[in-house]
C-alpha cells in the first residue's frame, strides 16, 4: 500500500494521474471490467458454442481475450496498491482474479491448446485410464 | 460411453465458476481448486491443478456445449 506522505511529495501530478479517489475510481473501472467479461462471455456463447466458430470467430475471441486479460491484470496490479472499496454488490479483489484465473484457462484451452500426447499421459495418469464422456 | 463421475464433477465445477454471480467467484474457484486437489490426490499424481484443468479443456467444452443446449432449449422460440 503505498504511504500517504509520499503521495503528498508527488503533489497534483498523482492527483491528476490517479485522480482524487484512486479506490473509487478502481472501483468503477472494476465494475466495468465485469460488465465487459459478462459481454464477452455472452457472444462466446452465440459465437464459438452455439455454432462451429469461423477463423475470424477465433482471431477475435483471442484478440477479446488477450485485452480482458490485460485490463484485468492492470487494474489487479493497481488494487494491490491502493486497496479495493467494499461496495454493494459484495465482490471483493478475489473475486476479480478468480476471473482473471479463468479467462487465462479459457486462453490457453482454446489457442494455446496442450498437445494431445501430454494431454492423453496426464488423463491417463489421474483418471486411471478412464476416458472423459464428451 | 459412460462417465467419469469426477470428471463429471470437476466440470460442473468450472461451469459454476464461470456462470455464478461476481461476489462468488473467489467461492467458486477455492472450491474447484479443492475438487482439483483431491483428484490429483486419490491418483498420487505430481500434476498441478493448472496442467490437470488443461488437459480437460476439450472435454469440458463439449460438457458447455451440452448445458447450454439444455438452457437453449428451455428459451422460447426466437432468443
Amino acid at each position: 500500500m503505498q504511504a500517504a506522505g509520499s503521495k503528498r511529495n508527488w503533489g497534483s501530478a498523482a492527483q491528476v494521474i490517479l485522480g482524487p479517489d484512486p479506490q473509487l475510481a478502481l472501483y468503477g473501472e472494476t465494475v466495468v471490467w465485469f460488465h465487459k467479461v459478462e459481454l464477452f462471455r455472452r457472444e462466446e456463447e452465440q459465437r464459438m458454442y452455439r455454432q462451429t466458430p469461423a477463423s475470424e470467430d477465433v482471431v477475435l475471441h483471442k484478440d477479446l481475450l488477450l485485452r480482458l486479460m490485460a485490463d484485468g491484470e492492470h487494474l489487479d496490479r493497481l488494487i494491490e496498491q491502493h486497496g479495493f472499496l467494499a461496495n454493494a454488490g459484495g465482490f471483493t479483489a478475489d473475486d476479480l482474479k478468480a476471473t482473471l484465473q479463468t479467462l487465462r484457462a479459457d486462453y490457453r484451452g482454446w489457442h494455446e491448446p496442450m498437445p494431445a500426447g501430454q494431454r492423453n499421459e496426464i488423463l491417463r495418469e489421474v483418471f486411471d485410464g478412464a476416458k472423459p464422456a464428451h | 460411453m459412460a462417465r467419469n463421475p469426477l470428471i463429471e464433477v470437476l466440470h460442473q465445477a468450472r461451469y459454476d465458476l464461470e456462470t455464478c454471480a461476481r461476489h462468488e467467484r473467489a467461492a467458486c474457484r477455492r472450491k474447484l481448486d479443492q475438487l482439483l486437489r483431491e483428484a490429483l490426490d486419490l491418483a498420487g499424481s505430481k500434476v498441478t491443478p493448472e496442467q490437470l484443468l488443461e488437459a480437460l479443456f476439450d472435454d469440458y467444452r463439449e460438457f458447455k456445449r451440452a448445458r447450454k443446449r439444455e438452457e437453449w432449449a428451455r428459451l422460447p422460440r426466437g432468443k
